[in-house]
């Protein structure tokens, strides 16, 4: 039996170790771990029983977290530790690990996957984990060579190249100057280069924290957000001030409700003659901006961070026939319109809203846990030990700015009814907000069941509110003490 | 279509672990203690955790009036594993036990573990950023907590199918099926 | 428990007052937490010491006793445990009462001689007690009287274990000291009773836990006589007996454009020298002078229900009752006041804490009462009172102008509006109360006679009488057990005398006003309409439960009956306290069901517990009802009622 899994992402990883749990290497035909055990018919002709599984990825280094990248261009981790797993981890469960090695198409008819140096990977089943890359919104000037995405390793590096250069060059800001160049222009000298993070969603804020971290003073970092609030997608507005202002005493600039029109490039002066980085551009703005908001029309830029969402990298593989939407249409059972087939992770899409999934459990569900979930799920199916997936809850995340914690999941505004609707909402938000102590709590019900929620400062109990809230759980009976600071798990069991 | 409970639940049968029986207790936080101190540094006692104020893993909750200890369940299926995006947060093949310590892939405090554990048995350093949760004291013969409960709230011993069923009972209730 | 209907969040509310709750929010909202906040860090706590089963006392310890370990290591049974523990929690009540019976003896003796701003206040009292006492009173003036029942008074507290202590003597139903006779727990003076006890609940020592509870029984009959009813007696004689009065309660008495002073504790000298000297056009003028519009001298705890019992006497011009021991923080997070008095009692170390952020001044006006972060002391000396009145006053007065001038407390951070006048917090309610009451007081009421109120119980048309006295407590939501069984118990016609922080409670939610009726059955209802009284009544402070003592030892004598077979009960549905634990053991000792809400210390021995809530009642006539559910020990307290009227035919 041959499993095959392009992408070495959270889903790829996870599902090419839990096959080796469940076929431990070499030893596939011992008994009740045999896959014809299992009564499946079985096309293809695996070799002797002997199971193989191939974990492909377009990208030459050791599958790594790109959740750590921000950690990273932080300085608080090293390449070598973006890692996860150990070093001989792939050899020692038996996983053939393809570095480098793009997949370019499937023949689902063959059975084979065509790597871009012409091998072909033959397959019983198949994992699509491709994951996802940056969105470039089509905006005049997205390519010039000052703007980046923040996704993969080399964005990364790419990104730390520029910073050094701009704040280690001459010319960059007098604190990373001391002592040299003494006949330099003294208003070059105090210069401090200028980012420009487009997109307030989490990619965007912990790029621009992590610079400030890293950098200091030597970087002005604005973020523009097209949202009246940053983190639009997962924290209310209310959290997300809390959070911006954590921020914005670090020194990270925000303008809201306001988008960016165009990139244009800037005449270089005199002066700056020389330069090694590109040209410094500037960043147009439209739109009104939120109250506060300085009406600038402009920004200059020395790095541009594009961090506007993702698009799901289904390109090749919509080519070899499974169903696209948004991302690749899977059923409950991870499995695509192709049958052998499987998708995981950011680049997969639930096919149908089942009842149960209806509501504020969304189709698409980009984030970590989910994918390294839905990768360890898959890895069953196409074991067949038949699972389903289900409860993943895709607007959900943990961020922590200037030792606050805080974490967001589900529907964390409740609709507002349209206007002339009679009868009372059927949600109902409790909220708890000390902001002295940076600490917010806010609970989203509907119909009694816990919908949405955000913690701040405190967020010890936020998978006993997750787990009420996949579960549905009807919570009016334990409602006196849901908002307490010492609600806990002990209050769902002795129900 | 084999289910994959049965099969999870029949995977606990035979493995040590501490078991809760909650009615017993009665909050005296012996086990909290016991456990700081099996955690501090030098002095492996009670006082030496005291004394070097060494971080607890269990935690006894309130629950309307009474007392209820908490720690991890070293679930078949870690919802904190799934969440982890450094891979430190594993599952020992051999023991069972789930730790984000020891391994070569650190824990940076991204609190994701936090968001996923249905139990709330993970939680944040007081001192480091670090997520902190119950290791099963793999070097002990019988785990801190269990050997310091004075009412036989935490019981050491292998999960018989009574045991074994209740806390696939429990944890499936919460987790159902993710 | 109510839910909480003041804020946003669905929390349930920790306090029955609105008041209380609203002040916690805003605490909160300041980033300073507060009691009901501990509350919650402290939770879950430890079963050995909620059980009574922890001994600490030597240093093979602490041991526990678990089903593994039915010893100690010296041998002890949890039963020997938890005797010896409740018997340690009663020394101390009997401790700090007679502490403030010494006080007030002393407080006596230096008005008799003419060096405190007192006047015997209640000369009749004072004729009446001495000729108990054996002193010959024909012909000897005020002066000699009081110095004489002063000694006598001291000499009882010092007497012997072996002497019989003259006080219960003269006080103390015949049919009681027979039987307190028989079991051999008549006391001595109650210094000696204190060492006794100390004594024998040292480690291996006495471990008889049956000999342990006589003991804490014998205390307490000490500590009764003695701590309080010697104590009020010695405070009548001396500030006068309470008259009916109205008066006011709740926060929202307080006005913020006076310079505000509050007594706090359980010993009302300094409280009423202080109210006395405010209204001294000399020192109103100071006030005056720094802006105020007066000086307003508020109570809080029972040093409150002192003034306010008295306010139509030596207290005239106090100006309400603000909180009790739960709430003490919020007096001081109003932000409106100036100074706390802390005598005797009653002072938690988080007032220090919280004044940090305030600009109220703490000063400890008692040498016992010291609290970390407070240096400022004025320790009440008889002789010196008056010109301690002044000082205090021109301490807060200080703190006035601090106030005016926009101070906010050492430890507030960003709570600063600027540089001008800091706004204060305070809920806007306050309630009207009818207090002063006491038996002279209520046969005044009467027309000179108990007879009507007699008759009342005789004909049904008021059941009985429940005491419902001592603390607040947290364990099941500040004041809501206490307020639910007052309710529970005027509803079916039965009367409820009320002292301690209960009589707070009641205060604050309206129950001693007398439109309360609107609230009662319609017996009590009808009574309380035409004797214009409401149905909860103010005895006063936690002391003056000796006042609820003499009250039921005069009915008793009425009806010539033992007080064990009246229709009346005890409630101490809040006990926090070690003076309560002396309070309830003398409760039961004088023959009276006792109720306890919050399950004293004592679970975890099976014989003491048994002793307490069955046993003891052959032996006493009285016995400990456990019951946590309001109106669960409403309806066991009104059956107890009904039995001990169908006993006496009525």
């Amino acid at each position: 039996m041959r499993f095959v899994i392009i992408g070495s992402g959270a889903a790829g990883v996870r599902a090419a170790e839990t096959l080796r749990q469940i076929f431990p290497s070499g030893e596939a035909r011992r008994s009740g771990n045999s896959f014809e055990d299992s009564g499946v018919q079985v096309d293809g002709r695996p070799e002797d029983g002997q199971v193989t599984v191939t974990l492909v990825s377009a990208e030459d280094f050791p599958p790594y977290s790109r959740c750590l990248l921000p950690a990273y261009l932080a300085g608080r981790c090293r390449e070598e530790d973006l890692t996860i797993r150990p070093r001989d981890f792939f050899r020692k469960l038996g996983i053939n690990l393809l570095l480098g090695r793009e997949a370019l198409a499937v023949d689902p008819g063959k059975k084979v996957v065509k790597l871009a140096d012409g091998e072909e990977l033959p397959y019983d089943r198949l994992l699509i984990a491709t994951g996802a890359a940056s969105r470039f919104p089509p905006i005049p000037g997205i390519d010039r060579p000052q703007v980046f995405g923040l996704r993969h390793l080399a964005d990364a590096r790419a990104i730390e190249q520029a910073c050094v250069q701009m704040c280690t060059r001459p010319g960059a800001h007098a604190g990373a100057h001391a002592g040299a160049q003494p006949d330099s222009d003294s208003r070059l000298v105090a210069q401090t280069r200028s980012v420009v993070v487009i997109g307030g969603g989490f990619v965007g804020v912990e790029a621009a924290y992590a610079l400030i971290r890293r950098w200091g003073a030597q970087l002005e970092v604005t973020v523009v957000e097209k949202e009246a609030q940053i983190l639009p997608a997962q924290f209310d507005a209310y959290a997300a001030g809390m959070l911006q202002r954590e921020m914005e005493k670090e020194g990270i600039r925000f303008i809201l409700g306001r988008q960016v029109g165009e990139i244009v490039g800037q005449e270089r002066p005199d002066h700056e003659a020389g330069r090694e980085v590109g040209d410094r551009c500037r960043v147009v703005l439209t739109g009104s901006g939120t109250a506060g908001d300085s009406g600038e029309e402009s920004l200059p830029a020395d790095l541009i961070i594009v961090a506007a969402g993702i698009t799901p990298n289904t390109a090749w593989a919509a080519s070899a026939g499974p169903a696209v939407r948004r991302g690749i249409l899977i059923d409950d059972y991870l499995e695509t319109s192709v049958p052998g087939i499987y998708a995981a992770g950011d680049v997969a899409e639930f096919r149908t809203l089942s009842p149960e999934r209806a509501g504020a459990l969304p189709t698409w569900t980009p984030i970590w846990p989910n994918a390294s979930a839905q990768g360890r799920i898959a890895a069953y199916n196409m074991a067949s030990r038949r699972r389903a997936c289900r409860g993943l809850i895709g607007l959900q995340n943990a961020v922590e700015f200037r030792e606050v914690p805080a974490i967001a999941m589900g529907l964390v505004e409740p609709p507002v009814p349209a206007k002339g609707e009679s009868g009372e909402s059927a949600y109902m938000v409790l909220v708890k907000a000390e902001p002295e102590q940076r600490r917010y709590k806010k609970l989203v019900l509907y119909k009694n069941a816990l919908v949405g929620m955000v913690l701040v400062g405190d967020i010890s109990q936020a998978g006993v509110y997750g787990a009420l809230l996949r579960k549905k759980t009807d919570v009016s009976r334990f409602a006196d003490t849901i908002m307490n600071d010492n609600f806990n798990c002990g209050h769902l069991r002795s129900l | 279509m084999k289910p994959a409970r049965e099969l999870k639940a029949g995977c606990l049968l035979g493995m040590r672990r501490v078991m809760i029986d909650a009615g017993k207790c009665n909050g005296c936080m012996t086990c909290v203690l016991a456990c700081a101190g099996a955690h501090a540094a030098n002095d492996k006692s009670i006082i030496g955790g005291m004394m070097e104020k060494t971080p607890p893993r269990i935690q006894v909750l309130p629950v309307k009036g009474r007392a209820v200890p908490l720690l991890c369940l070293h679930c078949e299926e870690p919802a904190c594993v799934d969440a982890c995006m450094t891979g430190a947060m594993r599952k020992d093949p051999k023991s069972g036990l789930v730790s984000n310590e020891g391994g070569e892939q650190a824990c940076v405090g991204c609190w994701m573990c936090i968001m996923a554990c249905p139990y709330g048995a993970v939680r944040q350093h007081p001192d480091k950023k670090v997520a902190l949760k119950c290791d099963g004291c793999p070097d002990r013969e019988v785990p801190a907590c269990a050997a310091a409960c004075p009412m036989d709230a935490l019981i050491w011993g292998e999960v018989d199918d009574f045991a074994a069923g209740r806390a696939m009972k429990t944890a499936l209730a919460l987790l159902e099926g993710a | 428990m109510s839910i909480c209907r003041t804020c946003h969040a669905v929390d349930r509310c920790p306090s029955a007052h609105r008041s209380t709750n609203e002040m916690y929010e805003y605490c909160r909202s300041q980033g300073i937490p507060t009691i009901f906040d501990r509350y919650q860090s402290q939770q879950p706590q430890c079963g050995f010491g909620m059980q009574g089963i922890c001994c600490q006392l030597c240093s093979h310890g602490p041991c526990r006793i678990t089903h593994r370990a039915e010893r100690g290591i010296c041998g002890a049974t949890a039963d020997t445990i938890a005797a010896r523990n409740l018997l340690r929690l009663a020394v101390h009540g009997a401790a700090a009462y007679s502490h403030h019976l010494e006080e007030a003896i002393d407080t006596l003796k230096a008005t008799a001689l003419g060096s405190t701003p007192f006047r015997i206040g209640d000369s009749q009292k004072l004729q009446e007690v001495a000729m108990g006492f054996g002193i010959n009173v024909a012909g000897q003036s005020e002066r000699e009287l009081a110095l004489q029942l002063a000694d006598r008074l001291l000499a009882d507290m010092h007497k012997a274990s072996r002497e019989p202590l003259t006080s219960l003597s003269l006080l103390a139903p015949p049919s009681r000291r027979e039987v307190w006779a028989k079991l051999g727990v008549i006391p001595g003076g109650i210094l000696s009773e204190i060492r006794d006890a100390l004594t024998k609940s040292m480690t291996s020592i006495n471990t008889d836990p049956v000999d342990l509870l006589l003991t804490a029984v014998r205390l307490a009959l000490a500590t009764g006589y003695l701590g309080l009813m010697g104590t009020i007696t010695v405070q009548d004689i001396v500030l006068g007996s309470p008259a009916l009065t109205e008066s006011w309660a709740d926060l929202g008495v307080i006005d913020p454009e006076k310079v505000n002073i509050v007594a706090h504790g359980h010993v009302p000298f300094v409280g009423t020298a202080v109210i006395q000297a405010s209204r001294d056009p000399e020192i109103l003028s100071w006030a005056k002078e720094a802006g105020a519009k007066g000086i307003n001298v508020y109570g809080s705890m029972c040093t409150g229900q002192e003034l306010m019992q008295r306010s139509a006497a030596s207290a005239g011009g106090f100006a309400g009752q603000l909180a009790n021991w739960i709430a003490q923080e919020y007096i001081i997070a109003t932000g409106a006041v100036d100074l706390v008095m802390m005598d005797m009692n009653c002072s938690i170390p988080a007032l220090s804490t919280i004044a940090e952020h305030f600009p109220t001044r703490l000063v400890s006006v008692d040498k016992v009462v010291r609290l970390p972060g407070v240096s400022e002391h004025v320790d009440y000396a008889p002789e010196q009172v008056a010109a301690q009145a002044r000082e205090l006053i021109r301490m807060a007065i200080e703190a006035y102008r601090r106030r005016q001038n926009g101070y906010r407390g050492l430890g507030s951070q960003g709570n600063h509006h600027g540089n001008g006048r800091p706004a204060p917090y305070l809920p806007p309610y306050k309630a009207k109360v009818l207090a002063g009451f006491g038996l002279e007081s209520i046969s005044r009421a009467f027309g000179g006679s108990l007879e009507p109120l007699l008759a009342a119980i005789a004909d049904g048309t008021i059941r009985g009488v429940v005491a419902v006295v001592g603390c607040t407590n947290n364990r099941n939501g500040h004041d809501t057990t206490g307020l639910a069984i007052m309710q529970e118990l005027i509803k079916n016609n039965v009367l409820v005398i009320s002292a301690g922080c209960m009589s707070s409670a009641a205060e604050i939610e309206s129950l001693m006003d007398p439109a309360a009726e609107a609230r009662c059955g319609a017996g009590l209802s009808r009574f309380c309409r035409e004797a214009g009284i409401p149905p909860v009544l103010n005895f006063g402070s936690c002391v003056d439960i000796g006042r609820i003592v003499l009250a039921v030892t005069r009915l008793a004598a009425l009806l010539n009956v033992d007080p064990s077979r009246l229709p009346v009960a005890v409630s101490a549905p809040e006990y926090l306290e070690q003076k309560a634990v002396a309070d309830g053991i003398f409760a039961v000792a004088f023959g009276l069901l006792t109720h306890l809400g919050p399950v004293p210390p004592v679970a975890g021995s099976s014989l003491v517990t048994r002793v307490l809530t069955e046993d003891i009642e052959g032996l006493l006539g009285g016995k400990v009802l456990l019951e946590q559910e309001p109106k669960a020990a409403a309806a066991a307290m009104i059956e107890h009622i009904e039995a001990k009227r169908e006993a006496l035919g009525l």
